[in-house]
């Protein structure tokens, strides 16, 4: 007997009852629509964090204090007074390391920044005028923090895009003097919006001169230097003239740590690509279950048909097309129930971003296929046992059940 | 020519915990092709054990069976099923029909499983539904029909593959007299058109019909009378 008089018998049965069908699909659906969707968040979260952090700036490298053992790590030792990293080291980097486009210097730090009867604690970055070619920011209003400023401490400000709203509103404020921890400084610029950058608001910030902040924090070591490759291929040129030129100024220590783009990149992706599976692998579970409910009704439904067997075997039906029949109807179940399934999970998955932009969503063709040819082999794996029962049913005692 | 049934001690045997049940003891039996056979006993006898060994439903535990010439013994049940559907036709006591499905699909049935085009099929079992006069029932299905109607979609349903022998068990045991008549007429009929057939019965004026009647006793062929030929052989 062919595949598609298999499929015909067993659509006719699955139609005989069709409460019943839809219920054991029910359960292939959610399962299915379960993997469909939780995989989507997990692969649009990894598509977000990836887009934010091309976004941060290409060919970036964060030089920070500390020897750390991990690439990649985020928490480097605080500077102590052997390790710690200078205007100088940064100045001697952009200079001597010709593959560096750009090192420049950051001190970070936090405080309130007041400007009438408002004020607003935000986060304060010492740093030279590089800065936002580095970072891919832009000035809307004024000037970035100059040379000129740096060289001459200069008590100047440029106010990121919250917190210029949040202390002038709409009015103007270039010109204007705010007050940073007893001191006055003039605001010169106002940065252009960027949004929020993986959970962090990078307009909430001001920029001073690098020297002012060090200054103002009593301290000559810089929190980092964020440097620039000339170009992609040449990260890794670039990271060997940096460590040259640090080594040598540090006594023939490795006292830092470089951490580049790409391998923030992939260790955020690997944890993403984990959350990824085990989020799949969770919903694959109910999956199971949905099959389990196929395994069920087929062995209900094997029993109830045990005279149908009887009758098929005795006009000359062979052991496989009995189990043929029985498999499509578990394969026809899983296929539909996985179908569907797909795309009410995808369904979902495509229209949370709607609703809710704080969750991306990302719907892979991957995840797709996969669910599809999962729910298939859950049909297969669990529509074979009851298949085979029906087919090694005896005739006469089929046909004499009752 | 070799006899159509050729059995030589055919028994079977039924394990039932402790007891074993022989259903048939010992059956030595040749029927040639074109024969109109009954087969009568009492209750618990061994007939329908001895029509579904000869119709290939179960298998014999002792003895030899040759079908058409074709020692029976060492064929695999996939095989057993083909000779079923072919050359086999069954008519039960309670119809055996498929109760969701229409007159036509249940005719049909036996086809499917020879690869048959559905053209084809449908084409067949019209032509020995019409010969059965049910070509105004095919679209109905078994509970829509009476029992005299059921039993013939069953006769059709072993026709429609034109198979060597029709073996009926009971066929009007479920019946009244009259249906029970009309279905006798239609396999005399069927047996002056050239059929072979086994007919099991409790009904003497059934078993009139036969050109040839055997009576089982435990299993065991007791008596099997020839009208024409007016012998009786004693098993
Ligand atoms: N599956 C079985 N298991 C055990 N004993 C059986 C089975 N089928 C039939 N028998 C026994 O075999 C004997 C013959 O049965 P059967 O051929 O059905 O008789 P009949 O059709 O003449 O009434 C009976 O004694 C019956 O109890
Ligand atoms: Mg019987």
């Amino acid at each position: 007997m062919n595949v598609l008089e298999s499929s015909r018998i067993a659509v006719v049965a699955l139609r005989a009852n069709p409460g019943r069908s839809a219920l054991t699909m029910l359960g292939v659906i959610i399962g299915v629509a379960a993997v469909i969707l939780l995989v989507s968040i997990g692969e649009g979260a990894r598509a977000y964090i990836e887009k934010e952090l091309t976004g941060i700036g290409t060919n970036l490298l964060a030089i920070q204090p500390g020897k750390t053992s991990t690439a990649g790590g985020f928490h480097p030792p605080a500077a102590g007074s052997v390790h710690k990293l200078t205007y100088e080291d940064a100045k001697a980097i952009k200079r001597r390391a010709y593959a560096v486009s750009d090192a420049v210097p950051v001190v970070l730090g936090s405080g309130k920044v007041k400007f009438e009867n408002l004020s607003r604690d935000t986060m304060i970055i010492g740093t030279a005028p590089e800065f936002p070619r580095v970072r891919n920011l832009f000035v809307e209003i004024g000037d970035f923090v100059t040379q000129a400023d740096v060289d001459t401490k200069s008590k100047v400000v440029v106010l990121g895009r919250t917190v210029y709203r949040e202390l002038f509103g709409d009015r103007p404020a270039l010109g204007a003097r705010v007050t940073i921890a007893d001191a006055k400084f003039r605001v010169v610029g106002i940065m252009q919006a960027k949004g929020m950058t993986l959970g962090f608001d990078i307009d909430d910030i001001v920029f001073i001169p690098v020297t002012g902040a060090m200054e103002l924090y009593d301290t000559d070591a810089l929190h980092e230097i964020l440097a620039a490759a000339e170009r992609a291929e040449e990260v890794d040129l670039a990271i060997r003239q940096i460590k040259d030129v640090l080594i040598k100024r540090h006594a023939g220590k490795e006292d830092f740590t470089i951490i580049t783009q790409r391998a923030m990149m992939s260790t955020m992706d690997t944890i993403l690509t984990i959350l990824t599976g085990v989020l799949g692998g969770i919903a694959g579970i109910s999956l199971v279950v949905g099959g389990i409910g196929i395994m069920n009704i087929m062995l209900v439904s094997v029993k109830e048909r045990t005279r149908e067997i009887g009758i098929r075997k005795a006009v000359g039906a062979r052991r496989i097309d009995i189990l043929q029949q029985f498999l499509f109807e578990a394969v026809i179940l899983s296929l539909i129930g996985g179908v569907i399934g797909i795309i009410v999970g995808g369904g979902i998955a495509y229209s949370i971003p709607l609703f809710y932009s704080a969750i991306p969503t990302r719907v892979s063709l991957w995840s797709v296929t996969l669910a599809f040819f999962f729910s298939v082999a859950v049909g297969v794996f669990f529509g074979v046992e009851p298949a085979r029962r029906a087919a090694r049913l005896d005739p006469i005692e089929a046909l004499r059940y009752e | 020519m070799a006899a159509l049934i050729d059995m030589e001690g055919v028994s079977k045997v039924y394990r039932t915990g402790l007891v074993d049940v022989a259903a048939l003891a010992g059956i030595t039996l040749s029927v040639e092709t074109g024969e109109y056979m009954a087969i009568m006993g009492a209750s618990g006898s061994g007939k329908s054990t001895l029509m579904n060994v000869i119709g290939f439903l179960d298998r014999p535990t002792a003895g030899v069976y040759k079908f058409a010439g074709r020692e029976v013994e060492n064929l695999s049940d996939d095989d057993l099923a083909a000779i079923r559907g072919r050359r086999i036709g069954f008519v039960f006591q309670t119809f055996q029909l498929l109760p969701r499905a229409t007159t036509l699909e249940n005719v049909e049935l036996p086809l499917v499983y020879q690869s048959i085009s559905g053209a084809e099929r449908r084409a067949r079992a019209m032509d020995i539904l019409k010969q059965v006069g049910l070509a105004d029932r095919m679209f109905h299905t078994p509970m829509e029909l009476s029992g005299g109607q059921q039993q013939r979609v069953a006769i059709a349903r072993a026709l429609v593959t034109r198979p060597l022998l029709l073996l009926a068990d009971e066929p009007t045991g479920n019946l009244d007299s009259r249906s029970g008549a009309e279905i006798m007429a239609l396999i005399d009929r069927l047996h002056a058109e050239g059929l072979t057939i086994l007919v099991v019965t409790h009904d003497a004026s059934v078993a009139g019909h036969a050109g040839r009647r055997i009576v089982l006793r435990d299993g065991q062929i007791v008596e099997d009378t020839r009208e024409r030929a007016g012998e009786s052989v004693n098993g």
